[in-house]
């Protein structure tokens, strides 16, 4: 599993490593932000029973190369983990964890001063801490679709284009457990974070 | 107008919810109309097993063989050493057997067991741990190889009642059949022990 730490350790590599060359061409920016989820299963037994990760962090880096167009290729790497709830007849309970790791590509573009749209899409996997119940039998890669803006006030650090992110992403889920118990189709879920980015390497504006 | 109709489409199937599976083919779990399971405050239980011959493989097994039928972490169980502190023990009735490997033979009746639920003097509240035993039956000779693989399906079932399913299954195709004839839970034994994990409980636990 990759944790908090991991994705620190791949940014600071990334940042002694890379060649000089390399860098006046590509910039990475990281994104520190907390993450909504919408549930994941949506169940009735007895009574209705829905399965949602909780609000979380999650961290995003995002490599693009320089362009004399107004839309800028990237990649994105983003990590997040959540503990996954089960709400119940007005209750709330804890019964495992979850870390999803999604990787996009996309372009963006400034639609505004100081603010920047980007629309990428990729693939989405769940690793939950234990493979037990709904994650008894694995999980799935999934498509994801996402868009984000990233705002970076005149009066911030521009020399870091350090700002405001706020990302949104869907993606269908389920799993073979799931469908297994009767789950035919899959569920929609929808993410949304709100976090503060900074150019970590390279020059250029970059939208996580 | 065909690409209205068209980005309508798109968003009807993008905004369409699975259906819950309906979970039709359950069986009774009640006693007399009183339902027993473990409450979330209670989960982990704790289970004491003889520490002679596998016993705790047994009971272990068994506990990860339930633990998998229910989706949302409803219920688990962990081995304790001490009995004192244990919320369920598990028994030689007698005799013990020698640790072999099981036979994959069709099932013989080699071996049966006992659970039993003390309830308080008001009827409400269990009185002290649930004890479940064990029996190696000696009206017949059979191998110890039979006997293993007999050990195995009668402690997933006897289990089965410490988790709340306090009837038999009327289907031999189940786990919790009187006479135990299948290793595993079926279907059936999941859908059961996924309702009764969502009902409301008139029994509570012993208190710890």
């Amino acid at each position: 599993m990759v944790g908090l730490g991991g994705c620190a350790a791949i940014a600071t590599l990334l940042t002694a490593f890379l060649p000089d060359h390399l860098t006046a061409q590509v910039s990475l920016h990281a994104t520190v932000a907390a993450r909504y989820t919408s549930p994941l299963v949506h169940d009735s037994i007895v009574v209705p029973v829905d399965v949602q990760a909780a609000v979380g962090p999650a961290l995003a880096l995002a490599i693009s190369q320089r362009s004399s167009s107004p839309w800028t290729p990237d990649a994105n790497l983003d990590v997040s983990w959540s503990s996954l709830q089960r709400h119940e007849s007005g209750t709330t309970s804890k019964f495992n964890s979850v870390t999803t790791i999604a990787f996009t590509v996309g372009v963006r573009r400034e639609i505004a001063h100081g603010l920047t749209a980007r629309a990428g899409f990729g693939a989405i996997k769940h690793l939950p801490s234990e493979a037990i119940g709904m994650f008894r039998a694995g999980t799935g890669l999934w498509a994801l679709g996402t868009a984000s803006l990233y705002w970076t006030p005149a009066a911030a650090g521009v020399a870091h284009d350090i700002g405001l992110s706020l990302r949104y992403d869907v993606h269908r889920f389920s799993t073979a457990a799931l469908h297994a118990d009767g789950f035919t189709s899959t569920q929609l879920v929808h993410r949304l974070s709100l976090g503060i980015g900074m150019r970590i390497l390279g020059k250029g504006a970059t939208a996580p | 107008m065909k690409r209205r109709l068209i980005i309508g489409a798109v968003l009807l199937v993008a905004c369409s919810e699975p259906a819950a599976p309906d979970r039709m083919a359950w069986y009774g779990f009640d006693f007399a109309g009183d339902v027993f399971r473990w409450p979330e405050s209670r989960v982990p239980v704790r289970y004491y097993a003889d520490t002679r011959s596998n016993m705790r493989d047994l009971v272990a097994r068994a506990i990860g063989a339930w633990e998998n039928q229910l989706l949302y972490g409803e219920f688990s169980g962990d081995m304790v050493n001490d009995s004192t502190v244990a919320d369920v023990i598990v028994t030689w009735f007698d005799s013990v057997p020698p640790n072999v490997p099981p036979d994959n033979g069709p099932p013989v009746f080699a071996c049966d067991g006992v659970t039993t639920l003390q309830l308080d003097s008001a009827g409400t509240a269990l009185a002290e741990p649930i004890h479940t035993q064990i029996r190696i039956t000696t009206a017949q000779v059979y191998t110890a190889a039979q006997v293993s693989a007999c050990l195995q399906r009668v402690t997933i079932h006897e289990l089965g009642h410490t988790l709340g399913l306090l009837q038999e299954s009327p289907a031999q195709q189940d786990i919790m059949y009187s006479a135990v004839q299948v290793s595993a839970p079926s279907g059936r034994d999941r859908q059961t022990v996924q309702v009764l994990y969502h009902t409301a409980p008139t029994i509570a636990p012993a208190p710890r």
